[in-house]
């Protein structure tokens, strides 16, 4: 008989139920850990900031979310404990999940890493994972809720720290692992991908890109906040973060952009700080796109935030840290056009337009590739069964076995 | 005006007065920039910056070099350019679709290589013509390249006959090199990107024994790492110039410039063993300005530097570049080229985990 790991023989209700523990932990404002991660993360960004993620984090990782996610995605979620009926036909079916994961996570926005954890414990796998030093972390805090839960669950992940052997430790977690997450950019991937064994299932989250669009019947000052949210939470360091909004009709766009600017100014969200390179390309913004016959809003002082009124119509790839681009659009159908180049780093696109319009629309963001479309003012919080890049959260990471009757 | 700045040009770094006639030459330039060059008016109207309000030239507005990306910045009309200097980068990635390449147009060749040689002469002393070794297209392959125009213009200067370029068509002639340089029984001058140096140290330790060029040998190389992926330091290319090519460290030389500016920085004069910084030639000037705010910082903080190249006479002589850098001792220690706007995300990892090993070339 083949030696259990310490985390097959836990049923999947237990894993949900220590995970609710955690997150009910992280979500109590008096908890320590609680405290410990506010002010971790605050120190990238402001207090308010810091709370907004850490809620919007740990709210998904209840209970019901989790359950709703097994459910959405596995139909049964006890298929994860032992062989159960099939939905439409006869015979039974279990899944598995990978014995050793191991993830290279990024470190901008703190939620992915504990997000990746999760997905892992909650298919019964061993994590080793390498994050990234640059950025907040949540991870020290959820493994401590974590251990104090239950230590089987903590101890079945592992973190490669920064040190001398970093590389070996991370070439030996490749070779050992069943299936490798890694987020990256394609150089990068590229030159990691040697150092994972080919015939390892690999799952490659990608550097990605998100967008408004706006017809011009639905162009508000209250839409206007809804986007200036978009664009300040995370202060766009996220695949989600929006980098420009098209806006149907040229008055219309600069009337937006005008209220996206009033927005910002008011957002009660302080920004964290921003680096020398990225000031640096938004001082270049500022100066150069007044000279292509746009408009500029920015902040009385410093890069706090920028909008860029741009008649041209290109994607542009915004610096980030609250500077926004709103191009006009004769009209929203044109803007496929112009996805059409980026079509291969395209992630969510918020959409603010009347339900008649959309059908076709639709249909072209899909081609694409775009794997979300949303409300303005919904970008930053995606929902847990939200199909990251086009994917199942779960179901991607496990294979199935069929008991025929 | 033009007298002005070539007297500029001529004198010396140090000359007394200097700031003076700095000052009275860039106010003139300004001037006659504000007139004859309308988006860089309207850049100046827009900060609230008008000719009458100025009389130092450290408050002439900079224009962000990316706005030569976007239009034609020229007080003269850009068909009587003599050259049209394109930047060497490529455009990276979808997300630059909506943008071109720099373009920084020529008119005055005069002073063009006048400030091209006077400050080259300072630093490079060629007490006579040498045999250059040039790893850049000819000026006739690449008519829009500011760095091969400027090769053309050393080559004119003070080059011999057998003076060649070694990259033609995108290739570096390694093997030709290699062959010419073993064969050189005068001293040679080896100019180049810095990123072709390596590879002709790559390509030279692969085939060949490590060679002594002759004596008063040295070479000239210019920050051509940009959008590489492979990184190497000025001290590890000189290292390895020394090992391969028995060229010592205090004749390298490294040059800073950009095909927006007309005059170069070097960060040393040939065989003075002194600290790496980067000198301005007299018609230059610079600040160094917080990227947040774009006003001066202290003294010895990072920060962009704003490059006043009076040489600059047709075009804009107040540049913001991407460049970060701090002053010490009077000089430019350069940090960097601030990123292009890259592609940020959920996919840092990597670079952030993996950037510190040199991938292959």
């Amino acid at each position: 008989m083949l030696e259990p790991t310490p985390l097959i023989a836990i049923p999947i209700f237990k894993i949900i139920d220590a995970i609710d523990a955690v997150a009910t932990m992280l979500l109590n404002p008096a908890h320590p850990l609680r405290q410990a991660a506010e002010v971790q993360l605050a120190q990238s960004s402001s207090k308010e900031m810091a709370q907004l993620v850490i809620n919007d984090l740990f709210c998904q990782l209840t209970k019901p979310m989790l359950v709703q996610l097994l459910e959405e995605e596995l139909g049964d979620p006890l298929m994860l404990d032992t062989f159960r009926p099939r939905r439409n036909t006869k015979g039974l079916v279990k899944a598995y999940g990978p014995r050793l994961i191991t993830h290279i996570l990024p470190g901008n926005i703190p939620g992915i890493a504990v997000m990746s954890f999760v997905f892992a414990l909650l298919v019964k796998s061993h994590s080793i994972a390498k994050i990234s030093s640059h950025g907040p972390s949540l991870v020290p805090h959820f493994l401590s809720a974590l251990q104090q839960v239950d230590p089987t669950l903590s101890d079945a992940i592992t973190l490669i720290l920064s040190g001398e052997n970093e590389k070996a430790l991370i070439n030996e977690a490749f070779n050992k692992a069943n299936l490798v997450i890694l987020y990256g950019s394609d150089e990068t991937v590229r030159t990691v991908w040697a150092a994972i064994p080919p015939e390892t299932k690999t799952i490659v989250y990608g550097p990605k890109v998100s967008l408004g669009m706006i017809a011009k019947e639905e162009v508000s000052p209250t839409l206007a906040q809804k986007a200036a949210r978009d664009i300040a939470l995370y202060d766009q360091r996220g695949c989600l973060s929006p980098h420009l909004y098209y806006v149907e009709d040229a008055t219309e766009a600069l009337r937006f952009a005008q209220w996206v600017a009033e927005a910002l100014d008011k957002i009660p969200l302080s920004k964290g700080p921003t680096n020398p390179e990225t000031a640096s390309a938004i001082q270049q913004w500022r100066g150069a796109i007044p000279l292509k016959g746009g408009t500029v809003f920015a902040s009385k002082e410093g890069v706090d935030w920028t909008v860029l009124y741009d008649p041209n119509p290109s994607f542009t790839i915004s610096p980030c840290a609250r500077t926004i681009f709103i191009k006009p659009i004769p009209d929203l159908a044109h803007v496929i056009t112009y996805l059409k180049p980026m079509q291969s780093i395209l992630s969510a696109v918020g959409l603010a337009a009347p339900s008649s319009r959309t059908p076709s629309l639709l249909d072209d963001l899909g081609r694409l590739g775009v794997s979300r479309i949303c409300s303005i003012g919904k970008m930053q919080e995606p929902p847990l069964i939200w199909h990251h890049d086009g994917r199942f959260r779960i179901l991607d990471l496990l294979r199935f076995v069929d008991l025929e009757p | 005006m033009r007298d002005a700045l070539l007297n500029l040009i001529y004198s010396e770094p140090e000359a007394a007065g200097g700031d003076a006639l700095f000052n009275q030459v860039a106010l003139q330039i300004y001037q006659y920039q504000l007139e004859h060059n309308p988006p860089y008016r309207q850049f100046c109207l827009q900060r609230g910056r008008h000719a009458q309000t100025i009389d130092r030239w450290e408050d002439i507005p900079p224009l962000p070099v990316t706005a030569f990306k976007s239009i034609d910045i020229a007080c003269r009309p850009i068909q009587e350019a003599t050259h049209i200097f394109q930047s060497s980068g490529t455009l990276r990635g979808p997300g630059q679709l909506g943008q071109r390449k720099s373009r920084h147009y020529l008119f005055d060749d005069e002073i063009a290589k006048t400030a091209i040689l006077s400050h080259f002469n300072r630093h490079l002393r060629p007490e006579k013509r040498m045999r250059l070794c040039i790893l850049t297209p000819s000026p006739e392959e690449e008519p829009h390249s500011s760095l091969s125009y400027m090769m053309g213009v050393i080559q004119e200067a003070y080059g011999t006959k057998d003076s060649d370029y070694y990259i033609h068509r995108g290739r570096l002639l390694g093997e030709k090199l290699a062959f010419d340089l073993s064969e050189a029984k005068e001293p040679v001058f080896l100019l180049g990107t810095s990123f072709a140096f390596v590879h002709f140290i790559d390509f030279h330790e692969e085939r060949s024994f490590p060679m002594v060029l002759p004596q008063g040998s040295r070479l000239m190389d210019t920050g051509g790492f940009k959008g590489r992926s492979r990184v190497v330091s000025k001290h590890w290319l000189y290292a390895m110039v020394e090992k391969r090519l028995g060229i010592p460290l205090e004749y390298c030389i490294n040059e800073y410039g950009m095909s927006e500016m007309t005059s170069q920085f070097y960060d040393g004069v040939l065989g003075r063993d002194a600290p790496r910084l980067f000198y301005a030639p007299p018609q230059v000037r610079w600040q160094v300005l917080s990227p947040e705010t774009l006003k001066p910082v202290k003294k010895g903080e990072v920060g962009l530097l704003a490059l006043y190249d009076l040489a600059n006479i047709d075009s804009v002589l107040a540049l913001l570049t991407e460049d970060l850098g701090r002053e010490v001792a009077g000089g430019i220690d350069l940090i960097g080229r601030a990123a292009n706007a890259d592609l940020k995300g959920c996919s840092i990892a990597l670079d952030a985990i993996l950037g510190t090993a040199p991938p292959p070339l």
